[in-house]
């Protein structure tokens, strides 16, 4: 069985585009454009995701996107095979996953294009990307 | 050793289903419930702790008709009602309150809220500070796979099985059955949990605690108040708060809150591990009782599933749990934590007939609130009877 082998959804299966804000502005439209933007502090060095425009390790102002490579590893995943959320149902069963990426942060996706019995932790990965509204987007990993 | 303040009444509102209720409803009759139970009346009640919506304590106290002079509306999710009793144990003994109310109420299933398979709600408040949600948002995030997430990676890193997390389902669907009041009482076998319905792998229909309509109310009150009060006081030891997040990026699955509150709460109360006679678990999923036991110091890191083997967390095991049915099996509308304390009094005070832990002296209560893989609260406190 595949989970979400659908990657190119047709309008109707459009993800549901994020809330947007002013601090997240930049990293939504990155996605839009097929770029994951992680945060790099330029005081203290550390990189986050989300982005968001203080530091999260000292608190300081000054932060400089940097994108990543897309090059990550299954660090956990689950098979959701029941949601109330309608954008959703029609993809059950979808496999959420918890991604590092290589330049040592870590985030929620989606695992796509790839049958759930190969799902397996370790697994390496590679990032996707997929529009969720005229300036928006999401990133997706498939099997590298 | 100074005198603590105490719980002096505990009540739990029998509905499992209550269509013709609204909340607060739930919340003033179980109110009257607790202030029975401890022998007051409305007038001895002069502090107050809700958990809801902004504003919810002006709604509740003027529903009640009382004008408490300490009040506080943490919070944090299920765990909230945890924190709420340690604050008001707090501000007792600052002289702040004599007699605080801490009370709950819900519709979760009349109203069919999907509680562990829907999505968060997008919040547009302008004095939100919930943005991050929105990085959830496009990929189907529910609460129960943010669960799984921790499962997978606790049965990856450990070796841990999907039978030994079913022996937690099972330790309470025994318990409930002990329970008149508990949704489901039934006896289960790992079997059964096996078998059961995914909803978002590893975790299984079994593994996901039931939906109900509910509500409860505690009164904590000062050494003084509690001297007159109907049954004898529970003591409120103390405890420990804390959260776990996404640590921009650097979070790893298997740090939850409790492994920080765990080792705080016996470590401000002079407690051990060994001293605990009863554990109440927030059992959102079998999983979140699998990695409360680890941060408690039950056992070590990873060796849970061997732990909840062979009946320990049964009654008459080494370490009996959730006495009532818990969230698996008795009822869960929303925000647990005050059903934990309202358990754990009952079998410190010895009432609780078949499902009573044999001469209970301590009993640990630990609560997680909001996403076990992502951003969640968890806060310990220890009870004892004197
Ligand atoms: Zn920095």
């Amino acid at each position: 069985m595949s989970a979400d082998t659908n990657t190119k959804s047709p309008a109707a299966m459009l993800r549901p585009a994020p809330r947007v804000t002013p601090e997240t502005k930049a990293y939504w439209q990155a996605m839009h454009d097929g770029k994951l933007m992680l945060s790099e502090c330029e005081a203290c060095g550390k990189r986050s995701h989300p982005p968001q425009g203080i530091c999260a390790f000292c608190w300081g102002g000054k932060v400089k996107p940097r994108f990543a490579s897309g090059r990550g590893t299954l660090n956990s995943f689950s098979i959701i095979r029941q949601t109330s959320d309608p954008s959703f149902k029609g993809r059950v069963p979808y496999v959420l996953a918890y991604v590092d990426l290589d330049e040592g942060v870590s985030l929620v996706s989606n695992v796509v294009q790839c049958d759930i019995d190969r799902l397996k932790i370790g697994m390496k990965l590679k990032a996707v990307f997929e529009q969720t509204s005229e300036d928006t987007g999401a990133v997706l990993f498939e099997p590298a | 050793m100074a005198e603590l303040p105490a719980i002096v009444g505990a009540w739990e509102h029998p509905t499992r289903k209550a269509p013709d209720h609204t909340p607060i409803r739930i919340l003033g009759e179980s109110a009257r419930g607790a202030l029975d139970d401890a022998g007051l009346t409305p007038a001895d009640i002069d502090g107050l702790c809700y958990v809801g919506e902004p504003m919810g304590v002006n709604y509740v106290t003027e529903y009640l008709n009382i004008r408490p002079r300490w009040f506080d509306s943490t919070a944090v999710g299920g765990a909230s009602y945890l924190s709420h009793i340690m604050h008001a144990s707090n501000a007792i003994q600052a002289g702040k309150a004599r007699a605080v109310l801490i009370a709950y109420g819900s519709t979760a299933r009349s109203s069919s809220a999907a509680l562990g398979s829907s999505p968060r709600a997008a919040v547009a408040d302008p004095m939100s500070v919930s943005d991050a949600d929105a990085f959830d948002s496009p990929y189907g995030v529910i609460l129960a796979a943010q669960y799984a997430l921790v499962a997978r990676r606790h049965m990856h890193e450990y070796g841990t099985t999907r039978e030994q997390l079913a022996e937690i389902a099972v330790a309470c669907r025994k318990h409930a059955g002990f329970n008149p009041n508990a949704r489901f009482r039934d006896p289960i076998t790992v079997a059964d949990v096996i078998a059961s319905r995914p909803i978002a792998d590893p975790l299984h229909m079994l593994d996901c605690c039931v939906i109900t309509d509910g509500g409860g109310a505690v009164i904590v009150a000062s050494p003084e108040v509690a001297r007159n009060c109907r049954h004898k006081p529970v003591r409120v030891l103390g405890g420990s708060e804390a959260v776990a997040h996404g640590q921009a990026g650097h979070r790893r699955l298997l740090d939850v809150a409790a492994n920080q509150s765990g080792p705080a709460a016996f470590a401000a109360t002079g407690l051990k591990p060994s001293d605990v006679d009863l554990c109440m678990i927030y059992d959102s999923f079998t999983i979140t009782v699998m990695t409360t036991l680890e941060g408690m110091g039950f056992c070590k890191p990873g060796e849970g599933g061997a732990f909840v083997s062979g009946g320990t967390l049964q009654l008459g095991g080494k370490l009996p749990i959730n006495l009532d049915g818990g969230a698996l099996s008795n009822n869960h509308p929303g925000r647990r934590g005050l059903f934990l304390a309202i358990e754990a009094t009952h079998q410190l005070r010895g009432n609780t007939g078949a499902r009573q832990v044999k001469d209970a002296k301590i009993a640990l209560c630990h609560g997680t609130g909001g996403y076990l893989g992502g951003r969640h609260s968890g806060v310990t406190m220890l009870l004892g009877r004197d």
